[in-house]
């Protein structure tokens, strides 16, 4: 199975690092969707919504999952220093953040 | 950059979508006794019987759209996700799409083709079909492919669990695999995602995936395994793929059933992090971001 077949990969420079050894996990899970009434079938998604989810820790650390275009944009102005963001950021065209982000 | 391997022949004869056509009708057939992927289950899909991973005849969809957080020299990716798999990853962050091959909507192979062919347009760079697992719906899958752009550069994202029955079903399609490398050991295998023999499949997957196309192994780091999976993982590829591009991910996200594996109930630590890198390091590892 791809499990955690997506990236879900940890931001880097959002915030204090976790500690080391086992801790809880606070989940602030949200999931964020962009919605795009006058193009619905855009991105071929049924109701016309793109979804990334987020996982932030109680440390600062942001954990993403399936990042969209406008989403990774949203967030690198957040932390403009983050370079995970950045690399995510520079490739996306134009007319690809206006894709996903009506 | 990528290098397309793939059927591709411009005199008439085969081309990669033509190709996909035909081998979407010997899949759709083989689902009559279904061994696309190793559990080989044999069951009659055509008639209803449901193997292992439950997947009926008919793929279903839940989510398809462009994503950037890939590999960096796949992104902007279409991605394309079907539900349902044949493991049971408990740590699985998509686990109730990924366990029910029930989940979504219906997959239109053609109308999503336009919409991915779309985004290509605007600028996507490629296309990638993954899950759930998306061997365990080759017919469709390949209906996709028959619709899509011949020069469209497509990425295979598996579990390298899948039969060489699907394999060769497979070659010349996609021109990148990104396969998941995820238990360095077949007891975490079993305990974890319910699998047997797992070493085997996914090194004779790994070793074919190479050869046949460009190939992406993808390690999830996962908290408490890195001595168990990551370090025998590691040296395995150093020994068998030498300077084969690894992707190492360390953002290990405790979801779906994960709290019932208590070291699996918190994310990685940033020591385990840059311990898991140090180990790729010594094995000198083509890590890739």
């Amino acid at each position: 199975m791809s499990s955690q077949k997506k990236p879900d990969r940890p931001v880097e420079g959002t915030g204090p690092q976790i500690e080391d050894g086992p801790r809880k996990v606070s989940k602030r899970r949200n999931e964020h969707r962009n919605r795009r009434r006058h193009s619905p079938h855009i991105d071929g998604h049924p109701e016309g919504e793109s979804h990334t989810q987020l996982l932030l820790l109680p440390d600062g650390r942001l954990f993403v999952h399936n990042l969209t275009p406008a989403m990774a944009q949203l967030l690198q102005k957040l932390d403009p220093g983050d370079r995970f963001l950045q690399q995510r950021t520079l490739p996306a065209p134009a007319a690809l953040s206006s894709a996903t982000h009506s | 950059m990528i290098a397309a391997e793939r059927i591709l022949q411009t005199g008439g004869r085969a081309t990669r979508s033509r190709t996909a056509g035909q081998r979407a009708v010997a899949a759709r057939a083989s689902l009559a006794n279904c061994q696309l992927c190793a559990h080989h289950c044999g069951v009659n899909r055509l008639a209803g019987e449901r193997g292992l991973c439950h997947a009926g005849s008919a793929a279903r969809l839940f989510s398809s759209q462009v994503e950037v957080a890939d590999e960096l020299e796949l992104v902007p990716t279409y991605a394309v996700a079907l539900s349902g798999c044949d493991l049971r990853c408990e740590f699985c962050i998509t686990g109730a799409q990924s366990w029910n091959p029930s989940a979504g909507r219906s997959f239109n192979p053609q109308e999503t083709a336009a919409h991915a062919t779309r985004a290509l347009a605007r600028g996507a760079r490629t296309i990638m079909i993954l899950g759930g697992e998306p061997t365990i719906h080759l017919p469709e899958v390949l209906e996709f492919v028959a619709a899509l752009p011949d020069s469209a550069i497509l990425v295979w994202k598996t579990n390298a669990h899948g039969s060489a029955a699907a394999r060769e079903l497979l070659e010349g399609m996609f021109d990148v695999w990104v396969a998941d490398y995820k238990f360095g050991n077949d007891t975490c295998a079993h305990r974890l995602a319910k699998v047997s023999n797992y070493l085997q499949v996914v090194q004779e997957n790994l070793y074919w995936a190479n050869h046949h196309s460009q190939l992406i192994v993808r390690h999830l780091l996962m908290p408490g395994h890195l001595d168990c999976c990551w370090r025998p993982i590691a040296g395995w590829l150093a020994r068998e793929l030498p300077g084969v591009k690894v992707s190492l991910r360390s953002g290990f996200w405790p979801g779906w059933q994960s709290g019932r594996h208590p070291e699996l109930s918190r994310t990685c630590t940033v020591t385990e992090s840059g311990d898991a890198l140090g180990i790729a390091q010594s094995f000198n590892l083509h890590l890739i971001e």
